[in-house]
């Protein structure tokens, strides 16, 4: 795949630090996920046994994995055509509809399943208002396939936007070849162009099929009984840690199955071109009188996933409560605070994403892969796990005493950062990555024939150029700390509140006015961050 | 190593204690720092402590009378901000130099977190929605015993006979209705009348995932006996019955008419009432059986407190008159002393009739736990 064939001591050497630095990032990450193990070997054998090895455990399994892959096909039918519409079409728009079916996922996937039921539930809204045309129910969104849909809707730009990238960045003039050779239009993109965005698809979803098995507020809202919920469940049972640890411990082995898996069909990933650049452009694909259902779709999906969930919260404004405690006031230092804790987490984990990105992408080794891999596993575990393990190990081992001065990391920004980093950072790992594999290679062995130090090569050469991709995977983590709520109640500051943390307050106390405008700016801050993702593509749209 | 222990104990002292063991060969000497209860039988003070100042009398104390709070309390509470907030406001006014800083969670939660803080717990009060994770606090060790005039104004089953927590304010489990779709005289006046009545098939709703929900379970198992709750719980499943999650989903499914029939702790509806008085629900309560049963939020103070004296002057500001009316007149729930009546849209308790429980019976709810997961309800 890389140029590493020389190797020299040197290369080694380079390469030995660069692993030993990936691997202390692997390690970090990994670490929390210990209290899993330590939890779940607490348990008496027998009990152990009886809670693995029943029917429940299968049933939950079962929907866990439906879920998944009902997310992940959904997602991938939304995002795929979305992103041909607005990268390689005449659409209408472009630049509006580009940022509309971006923005879902900047809303908590909560908040759009407490609109949906809202507005979708038996005697919902939507029923109401086909009462008079004799509708007396909707058929209940209930369960899985509610679950499926509604969180399928606010994670699909996983896939949209890596999608996007690639069919901006790859060489076009191998569709202007093929069109010369008389290739329709569906065989041009099922040889030419799918190969191409093939791996940028299959990072997307894998971004999407973790978020599915993690996300725990939508399955809980939809009564879908998959992992999570059963996780929330049974850690809010007294007692039920251990059930909970056995769950979360089956939780990870599906990950690291799915992750397997997922390096098996990544497949030939080399990306740079020979071309500088895009390569040279082609026409935009013409829709001619497609246009009106190609917007329709767009529409459509702006109106499920923005348009309603916004329309609830200006609703919840109108609602008037009253003996509401002067907490609940909205307050710009809620702002500050979620701007700032994600703004640290986004750095965080676009440093410490680098090194992982730059091993595996340029280096052929299995340690680098392994490494890379292991940034994934937090992402898939709920955040209550990783805010109760770190509660552990932050109560207990988070004190130190510097000169004298008595320091806890218990309760702190910085463990609450490094709870999001653990969280989110293969977003940030991903999009670095891609961006490491389009820079060519030989970019770096001219650098170097120059003279330059690997370190000023880094520097000058190829940071500059990866500079977009660590920007948007930063960007990314940033956008999902924003939303990010168990992990922030278990472990932030007391007293330190957050947007999210005053929407939870007001929605648990039924007081949705109260809820409204930290979701309203929630929306916007986040949406702010979407458009920066959309920027690092580059190239003029 | 734990197999001596029953496995139908709370088993999380077991639990930490083994943790320490395995710990110490997995992650070498650190299981050392694990805090003092490795190994221990979960032991508390079994002797209240006195007081400063007046006594606390049925007839409900002035705040004027306690000791004045002073210093940084640290609260965990699982009462909501919304519910509660007002109230350390209010005291927070009162006194100058006292600072509440409160941390918001899920009763079980906070257990949780108490558990793996060990020693190391900030907190100095646990202040639940419910008994039960009292119970299960004091099972694992880590309460301290109250003052003893809270024994004056609490009686013995709303509280521990040791004094090592006591209920604050009270609740009933009550049958909310929707009124366009029942009168008072449909309902009957038996919580087991229910499941069995077609009448009420896909009507019924309840909210699962609350502490309230399996006190409630773990005290029919106690009324009656395990086969019944068990059967109680399949029935009203095969009855179609709805599980919703978070507080006010029932009163809001109740009020869109999603479902019928909804079994809620009765504040829930004095404040939807109190909130949008038009809307088509109502209260009724089963007559002396366990479906109205009389569960109390309360508190407890921290073995691990260093604020202990402060925690206690606290708890005993709750069970004044001015803490008690403020329950009564911005929640809409019971006070627990006799010189405080109930004002508001609901009966008072003397109307009720709830059944006689000792809350005490709720303290180890893992047979709920248990038998929720066999009815597939977890």
């Amino acid at each position: 795949m890389a140029t590493n064939t020389s190797g020299t001591t040197e290369t080694n050497t380079r390469q030995l630090g660069l692993t030993l630095l990936s691997g202390a990032v692997a390690a970090a990450m990994v670490f929390p996920l210990t209290w899993i193990v330590l939890r779940a070997f607490s348990v008496e054998p027998t009990r152990a046994g009886s809670i693995l090895f029943r029917f429940r455990t299968l049933e939950i399994a079962a929907n866990s994995i439906a879920l998944m892959v009902g997310v992940t096909l959904l997602s991938l039918l939304i995002a795929v055509p979305l992103a041909f519409l607005t990268v390689r079409t005449d659409l209408p728009y472009r630049r509006f509809w580009t940022i509309v079916v971006a923005l879902p996922l900047a809303i908590p996937s909560y908040l759009g399943a407490f609109a949906f039921v809202a507005i979708f539930r038996p005697q919902g809204q939507l029923q109401s208002i086909l009462a008079p045309l004799g509708v007396e129910s909707l058929p209940s969104i209930y369960g899985l396939h509610g679950a499926t849909v509604v969180i399928a809707l606010y994670t699909y730009p996983y896939i949209y936007i890596t999608t996007r990238a690639a069919l901006k960045t790859f060489d076009k003039s191998l569709i202007d070849a093929a069109r010369t050779l008389n290739h329709g239009r569906w065989s041009t993109f099922k040889q030419i162009t799918l190969p191409q965005i093939r791996p940028a698809i299959i990072a997307g979803g894998l971004l999407v099929a973790l978020y599915a098995v993690s996300d725990f507020g939508t399955p809980a809202f939809m009564q879908a009984e998959v992992f999570t919920r059963q996780i929330y469940l049974e850690h809010r049972s007294l007692g039920g840690g251990d059930y909970a640890a056995f769950l979360s411990l089956q939780l990870v082995a599906l990950t690291v199955f799915i992750l397997v898996v997922e390096s098996r069909v990544r497949g030939n990933e080399t990306l740079y071109s020979d071309n500088s650049g895009g390569g040279g452009g082609t026409h935009r694909i013409e829709l001619g009188g497609w246009k009106w259902p190609a917007m329709a779709f767009c529409g459509l999906i702006g109106f499920l996933t923005l348009v309603l969930p916004v329309g609830t919260f200006f609703q919840w404004l109108l609602t008037s409560q009253t003996d509401v405690p002067s907490g609940f006031q909205f307050q710009w230092a809620h702002v500050l605070n979620s701007v700032y804790v994600a703004l640290a987490a986004a750095i965080v984990a676009g440093i410490a994403a680098i090194p992982v990105a730059y091993l595996s992408a340029r280096y052929d080794s299995s340690a680098g892969g392994i490494f890379e891999r292991a940034t994934y596993v937090g992402y898939a575990v709920p955040g209550i796990v990783i805010g109760l393990a770190l509660v552990f190990f932050g109560a207990n081992y988070g004190g130190f005493s510097v000169g004298g001065l008595e320091l806890s990391l218990y309760q702190s920004i910085p463990i609450l950062v490094f709870a999001y980093v653990v969280r989110f950072i293969p977003q940030s790992v991903g999009s670095t990555r891609t961006s490491i594999l389009q820079v060519n290679p030989r970019l770096t062995e001219a650098s170097r024939t120059l003279g330059n130090s690997p370190l000023q090569t880094f520097r000058q050469v190829i940071l500059p150029l990866i500079a977009p991709g660590v920007v948007a995977g930063a960007a990314l983590v940033f956008l999902t700390t924003m939303k990010e709520l168990p992990a922030t109640l278990l472990l932030r500051p007391t007293g330190f509140e957050t947007l999210v943390t005053r929407i939870w307050a007001a929605e648990s106390a039924g007081l949705y006015g109260y809820a409204a405008i930290p979701a309203l700016i929630l929306l916007v801050v986040s949406g702010l961050s979407m458009v920066i993702i959309l920027r690092q593509e580059g190239y003029e749209t | 190593m734990v197999a001596n222990n029953p496995v139908d104990e709370v088993v999380t002292p077991n639990r930490r204690r083994f943790l320490g063991l395995t710990g110490a060969t997995l992650v070498g000497g650190v299981a050392g720092c694990l805090g003092g209860d490795i190994g221990g039988t979960a032991e508390v003070d079994p002797e209240p402590v006195d007081f400063d100042g007046s006594e606390l009398t049925a007839d409900g104390t002035s705040w004027d009378d306690l000791p004045e709070l002073s210093g940084e309390l640290e609260v965990y509470s699982g009462r909501r901000e919304a519910q509660i907030g007002g109230l350390f406001d209010e005291l927070e006014s009162q006194y100058d130099d006292l600072t509440i800083s409160t941390r918001y969670e899920d009763n079980e939660t906070h257990l949780s977190l108490i558990d793996e803080e060990g020693q190391n717990s900030p907190a100095d009060i646990l202040y639940t929605q419910d008994s039960g994770t009292l119970g299960a606090l004091k099972g694992l060790g880590r309460t301290a015993p109250l003052t003893s005039d809270v024994g004056e104004v609490v009686r013995e089953s709303w509280r521990d006979p040791e004094y090592n927590w006591t209920g604050v304010s009270g609740r009933t489990r009550c049958v909310a209705y929707n009124t366009d779709s029942w009168s008072e005289d449909d309902l009957p006046t038996d919580i087991f009348g229910y499941p069995d009545d077609d009448r009420f098939t896909d009507e019924m709703g309840w909210r699962v995932d609350s502490g309230s929900f399996l006190a409630w379970v773990r005290a029919m198992m106690v009324e009656h006996d395990r086969e019944t709750a068990s059967q109680y719980l399949q029935d009203m499943d095969a009855a179609g019955v709805t599980d919703y999650t978070g507080g006010s989903t029932t009163p809001e499914a109740l009020a869109a008419g999603e479902v019928s029939v909804g079994f809620v702790n009765h504040y829930y509806i004095g404040r939807l009432l109190a909130d949008q008085p038009d809307v088509p629900v109502d209260v009724t309560f089963t007559d002396g059986d366990i479906g109205s049963l009389f569960n109390v939020s309360g508190a407890a103070v921290l073995d691990s407190s260093d604020n202990k004296t402060l925690a206690r002057n606290f708890i005993r500001h709750l069970l004044a008159r001015e803490g008690q009316e403020f329950f009564v007149e911005t929640n809409s729930e019971y006070a627990l002393i006799e010189g405080v009546e109930y004002v508001g849209d609901l009966p008072t308790l003397d109307e009720i009739n709830p059944p006689e429980f000792d809350l005490n019976e709720l303290a180890d709810l893992e047979p709920a736990v248990d038998l929720l997961r066999e009815a597939g309800l977890r």
